[in-house]
């Protein structure tokens, strides 16, 4: 996408100078105390948070693990987490309490602790913030980027509504990057090699700020004579702006030691669904490299939703949404293409854990909320759902166990995150649904 | 592998997770197209994010390059460039009342605008030609009618002394970053006005109406905008800010002038075919792929001809006078790949005007294979869809979601073949599912002749087709007899009048604008389905014009 690259360049167009620039905050090993488990300064290493979302569900049966607590043996659709067994929590049994019988309220659900408002043509939308958009809000300025958004396969007819996004952030949905070229653009533009710049590099960052100003004075008169609503989206659209005039202030001063991966060379229609596998292993190691370099330390990641691919490349010719509810017996393709989507999250996984980080990898410092719209695609539901959960949240959370927990709602593991990546965030789900106690076993 | 007829009919499931209806069918005068739209509890108000009538919004993906094309006269931005637009009942333009941008959306825009200034400002001829003269200085006479007459047409209506102050100095500011060159200056400076939120999102604040004390009616600037938007989805020209100006545009006889000026323009075409594609839900027929295994693959340049049958049956129904010709033209004009389609023999490389009798049943909108493909599965047909998008789209009509406790898992009906509609009318005896099914299939069996890319076939699964159907009482048989029984539905005029509504107003329907709509349904029905009359008849309302009390 030369035109598309060409844009982004421009945004930090100066930046460069011809040559590589380093970026902001790495986390050096000059900046760790001589234990390596924590900053110099005594803060805490900083605590990433990724949710990883895949529609349809699973088959229960090859999921769940046999055993519980510390001695589980992991069940056949997620095999390909054998190497990974101590770095991550199964957890099985609870249940998403939200009103809706569609795929799409389980997602919301799950994500976001509400149901949704169901509107024609697909373009449902979330009531409540998702929980990537809730992290971010609480980690807001710490990293270049409060929260980026991917998506491994998006449904090309869905750039809009539940179908095609699963961040909302009270005004609407955040949209998502799906291909790894515009991503990695988004992220690391900037620091490669570029094309000299005739224009006075940090004249320019400083007079685009300014004219920001100006912009922002403009925001706050129209903001004061409009209703609560309209300000709330106007709100949206200026922290946007003023994260923006942050980078453009940054990267000038910018200076670091963080090494940012090549450029990736993958492009795609957005519509094949022949190389998912190598997307995800793509998409994977830019989101690992955005918070090692912490570029940012929220992502949001949609596999897929239930407006699903069909899985070409390990030869299946129907969308697994339609697999599930028409494949007769006890579903071996649909079976497949859950183990597939497990074999790509454990990918995800790995990648985090590929990168050292102070005594231990970028995983131990991260949480992963690995999640699914329902537990079982043919009867959509909300019972049992499979949750896996990786990273170490600096040591708080419990790894290497499964624990199932019936009779719970799955809202208490979200409310067990929060408290594990110490967060001021008292309770989940919406009205009744609401939880404010942890599923206290997942904490250490 | 398929698993044929055979296979579990789980249809009820399989009509899709948004579609449930299990008490029937119910319109008044204030429902909608979109469900559980409620603003009590605690549901999203569709109309405002967060409570309250909103009076911001936010320009389009198609509006934001139509107007940086005639303001600007930049390339036309191709849809990744900006973030994708919030569609609301359909409708983008609804979406826009309730949207905001990302911070991923800000940091688009925010490209579009500089990439834009500096194709301007890095060309020493352009910039020139684009401002009209050299400036000396930031605040040099040149430089000073640049920014009223730039700030005039980026934000729609003039600067005031404080905004063009401001907007000055920052030139000022910027200008002696850069050793003083004035260029500088205005280069940042319209970087600012058009990363605004004056430039982004059109505003109705609105003015006490000097004619009705109490009331509040737009400004005449923001009516040129709302009547430019409507028209043309794009930025009002020279004449209608002229006509804000002189403040004449809140006279009847102007604003009926402009109305008709625009609604004759090419821009007004295009933008009436942007109102085809989304009332018809043609907007993403051509990315939209068949399931390979059944169906061959489409090429791109075949659904886009798709797309465009469908969309003119709707432009030239609008453009004919009588709106119901878009469901009983019997005429269209065919590429080559499209009449192959259709299994005519192509007649040469141009476009052939087809007499749709030739083409066996095919009647306007209703056979045309994009809107035929929209409305099916990606491996076969669904009366199911296409009844509902009768109901829900060309009638205005709601269903409503299912309960909890519906079953979306359901037992294989047979290991017999058999055809899809015995297997619905089998499926249809399930209580669960019966109430939804009954109120669609009927509808959409009308259609079964042809497949879920819109060729007409005389068999499913070996079984002959029975094309008879029922549509509020009425019996038909075939998609000839159930076009006519849609536009002679009671419902039709009032709904597409609404559709209209809607998306010329940017908002979702309220309830308070049911007395509006019956007038202007009677407008339209008794001209005979004039939609143009009907325009500018919704141009000239009280509803188009004026703020309701809240929004004051």
């Amino acid at each position: 996408m030369p035109s598309r690259s060409l844009s982004r360049r421009t945004v930090l167009r100066g930046t460069v100078m011809g040559g590589a620039v380093m970026l902001h905050l790495p986390l050096l090993e000059v900046m760790l105390n001589t234990h390596g488990t924590a900053l110099a300064n005594g803060e805490a290493l900083p605590r990433r948070f990724a949710v990883w979302f895949y529609g349809n569900g699973v088959k229960l049966d090859r999921w769940i693990p046999d055993g519980e607590g510390a001695n589980y043996t992991l069940s056949s659709e997620l095999e390909a987490m054998s190497d990974l067994q101590d770095d991550i929590t199964i957890v099985s049994g609870t249940h998403c309490p939200v009103d809706g019988q569609v795929h799409h309220s389980g997602q919301a659900g799950m994500l976001s602790g509400d149901t949704i408002d169901l509107m024609a043509n697909d373009a449902s939308t979330f009531r409540a913030k998702s929980v990537d958009v809730l992290v971010s809000e609480q980690w807001a300025g710490d990293a270049a980027f409060d929260l980026i958004n991917l998506a491994i396969y998006r449904d090309p007819r869905y750039e809009i509504g539940t179908p095609g996004h699963i961040s909302y952030n009270g005004t609407g949905f955040n949209p998502n990057e799906v291909d790894p070229g515009s991503l990695y653009d988004r992220i690391f533009s900037g620091v490669v090699p570029d094309e000299p710049d005739p224009v006075d590099t940090s004249a320019r960052a400083a007079a685009r700020s300014r004219a920001l100003d100006s912009v922002l004075e403009d925001f706050s008169a129209l903001n004061a004579g409009v209703g609560r609503g309209d300000q709330v989206r106007l709100e949206q659209h200026m922290d946007g702006l003023r994260d923006l005039q942050k980078r453009i202030e940054e990267f000038e001063t910018g200076a670091g030691g963080c090494t940012p991966p090549e450029r990736p060379t993958f492009s795609e229609e957005a519509n094949d669904d022949t190389r998912i596998g190598e997307k995800n292993a793509i998409m994977s190691e830019l989101v690992a490299r955005a918070f090692a370099c912490d570029m940012t330390r929220v992502a949001s990641i949609m596999h897929h939703t239930w407006y699903s691919p069909a899985f070409r490349e390990i030869g299946i010719g129907t969308q697994q949404h339609g697999l599930t509810h028409d494949e007769p017996g006890d579903q071996p393709q649909v079976h497949a293409t859950a183990t597939f989507v497990m074999s790509n999250l454990a990918t995800f996984i790995r990648s985090l854990k590929a990168i050292p980080e102070g005594a231990g990898t970028v995983l131990d410092n991260s949480v992963v909320y690995a999640v699914t719209d329902v537990s079982d695609g043919r009867t959509h539901s909300k019972d049992d759902m499979p949750i896996v959960l990786a990273g170490g949240a600096g040591g708080r959370l419990l790894r290497g166990h499964h624990i199932h927990a019936p009779d719970t709602s799955s809202f208490k593991v979200m409310m067990s995150l929060f408290r594990a990546l110490d967060l001021g965030i008292e309770s989940f789900g919406a009205g009744g649904w609401a939880q404010t106690e942890p599923l206290s076993e997942l904490l250490v | 592998m398929r698993f044929g007829v055979q296979r579990m009919v789980a249809l009820c499931a399989a009509l899709g997770p948004w579609v449930g209806c299990y008490e029937g069918v119910h319109r008044s005068p204030g429902n909608d197209t979109i469900p559980d739209d409620g603003e009590g509890d605690d549901g999203v108000d569709p109309e405002a994010g967060q409570g309250g009538v909103s009076a911001l919004f936010l320009l389009t993906r198609r509006e934001l390059g139509n107007t940086m094309e005639d303001l600007l006269g930049t390339e036309p931005l191709r849809p990744a460039d900006v973030q994708p637009d919030q569609v609301v009942g359909g409708f983008a333009s609804v979406g826009a009342s309730v949207h905001s941008l990302s911070a991923l959306g800000v940091e688009q825009w925010d490209s579009v605008a500089l990439d834009a200034v500096d194709e301007i400002f890095e060309d020493a001829a352009a910039r020139v030609d684009w401002v009209g003269c050299e400036p000396a200085a930031v605040d040099d006479a040149c430089a000073t009618e640049y920014f009223s007459s730039v700030g005039l047409r980026a934000w729609r209506r003039p600067l005031s002394d404080e905004e063009l102050t401001r907007y000055v100095e920052l030139a000022q500011e910027t200008s002696a970053m850069f050793d003083d060159d004035p260029w500088e200056g205005l280069r940042y400076a319209t970087y600012g006005l058009l990363s605004s939120p004056n430039f982004l999102y059109r505003l109705h604040r609105g003015e006490a109406d000097p004619s009705r004390p109490g009331h509040r009616r737009l400004t005449a600037y923001e009516l040129a905008s709302k009547l430019s938007y409507a028209l043309t989805q794009s930025t009002p020209d020279l004449s209608l800010l002229e006509a804000a100006q002189a403040g004449t545009i809140h006279d009847d006889s102007e604003l009926e002038l402009q109305a008709e000026r625009l609604l004759g323009s090419s821009a007004a075409t295009e933008a009436l075919a942007g109102f085809c594609r989304e009332n018809f839900s043609l907007t993403p027929l051509p990315l939209l792929s068949r399931d390979a295994s059944v169906i061959d693959e489409l090429p791109s340049t075949l659904l886009q001809d798709m797309q465009q049958e469908s969309e003119q049956f709707c432009v030239q129904g609008i453009r004919s006078g009588d709106a119901r010709s878009m469901f009983l033209a019997e005429q269209t004009a065919l590429g080559p790949e499209l009449a192959s389609h259709y299994g005519m023999p192509a007649e040469g490389p141009g476009v052939q005007t087809v007499t749709l009798t030739e083409l066996s049943d095919r009647v306007g909108i209703m056979t045309s294979a994009g809107l035929l493909t929209v409305m099916a599965h990606s491996d076969r047909t669904s009366p199911t869809l296409r009844g509902q998008f009768v109901r829900v789209r060309l009638l205005c009509q709601e269903i409503p979601s299912p309960p909890d406790d519906a079953l979306v898992e359901l037992e294989p009906i047979s290991d017999e073949p058999s055809s899809l509609r015995d297997r619905l009318e089998q499926h249809r005896t399930d209580p669960a599912c019966s109430g939804c099914h009954s109120l669609m299939d009927p509808i959409g069996f009308g259609l079964e002749h042809y497949d879920a890319v819109g060729r007409y076939r005389e068999l499913d699964a070996g079984f002959a087709i029975d094309a008879s159907g029922e549509l509020d009482g009425t019996s038909f048989d075939g998609a000839a007899e159930l076009s006519s029984a849609i536009v002679e539905h009671p419902d039709f005029g009032r709904c597409i009048t609404r559709q209209w509504f809607q998306f010329a107003q940017s908002r979702a329907f309220r309830d308070t604008d049911a007395a509006a709509l019956l007038e202007l349904t009677e407008g339209l029905v008794g001209s005979g389905f004039d939609m143009e009359a009907l325009m500018v008849d919704l141009v000239l309302s009280d509803s188009f014009r004026t703020l309701a009390s809240e929004e004051g």
